[in-house]
């Protein structure tokens, strides 16, 4: 799946836990560890709404698209 | 990949999801605490179900006067034998539709766990409402045939001409197979109730 979660990224530049992240959007801590190491299926729009509005960010600002790397071609 | 999904924007890892526990956040405590409350209740009246199913075919095989008492006012049989032979047979009859029953009581008691634990919408608790409705269609047929053994039992030592092979059906049987078969219909919606709430779990 080419989309990073680029979360970890914000909460430095936020200089802010991922703990005190989670309480304040409201999930837990387990949640919020998930979702920072993108071992998610997906992120419901409310929640992202809330940590949009704690981190002060827009929600590309915690996604990013890479390209899956091109399987190597056959001889 | 981006998802609209109703009023909802999913985006999916590159990474799947570890499995989460089954039990979505999403039960009132309130609502919890009585399925536990209830789950109790339930599951003491399997014990006790336990207890008088599975002793009373022994009790009531092992005095003669009793089955006489019944086979004359119930099954209206005017000559039966009363030897051990004759009442082991019977009681053995008799074991058909009681292993049923406490077949279905012990996936009752199962169950009832399983939603005291706070398991809801799971695999586990549906896999025992399917086997409790197994059960209870198992107990529609046991129960007729359980009564027709029974009564041969008693009634083998007769003189020919005046032994029994009786086959009775009643609401009550009709009644406990329609409960099984709804019972199974539960478990499958139970079943895909658990898919959807592990795929919920999945999203944060």
């Amino acid at each position: 799946m080419p989309i990073v979660v680029t979360l970890d990224v914000m909460l430095a530049r936020r200089k802010m836990r991922s703990r005190e992240l989670a309480e304040r959007v409201g999930i837990t801590e387990a949640n919020m560890s998930l979702l920072k190491s993108g071992k998610v299926r997906g992120v419901r729009f409310d929640t992202l709404s809330r940590i949009c509005e704690v981190l002060q960010c827009q929600p590309g600002d915690l996604l990013a698209w890479e390209p899956d790397p091109e399987p190597p071609e056959e001889t | 990949m981006i998802l609209f999904l109703d009023d909802e924007l999913l985006f999916y890892s590159k990474f799947s999801l570890l499995t989460q526990a089954a039990m979505p956040d999403s039960f009132s405590a309130d609502g919890l605490r009585r399925i536990h409350r209830l789950a109790w209740i339930v599951r003491a009246m399997c014990l006790l179900g336990v207890v008088v199913i599975g002793t009373l075919p022994f009790i009531f095989w092992a005095q003669p006067d009793w089955v006489a008492d019944v086979a004359a006012k119930t099954w209206s049989l005017p000559l039966v034998q009363l030897d051990l032979g004759s009442r082991l047979c019977g009681l053995a009859a008799s074991m058909l539709p009681t292993s049923a029953s406490l077949f279905a009581l012990w996936q009752m008691w199962a169950l009832f766990g399983c939603f005291a634990q706070g398991e809801l919408l799971a695999r586990r608790p549906a896999q025992h409402l399917r086997r409790l409705g197994l059960g209870l269609c198992a107990l529609a047929a046991a129960q007729p045939l359980g009564q027709t053994f029974g009564i041969l039992a008693l009634t083998w030592g007769n003189p020919v001409g005046q032994r029994r092979l009786w086959f009775g059906l009643s609401s009550d049987h009709y009644l406990a197979l329609l409960f099984g078969l709804l019972l199974l219909a539960l478990a499958q919606v139970l079943h895909e109730a658990a898919r959807v709430a592990d795929e919920n779990a999945e999203f944060v």
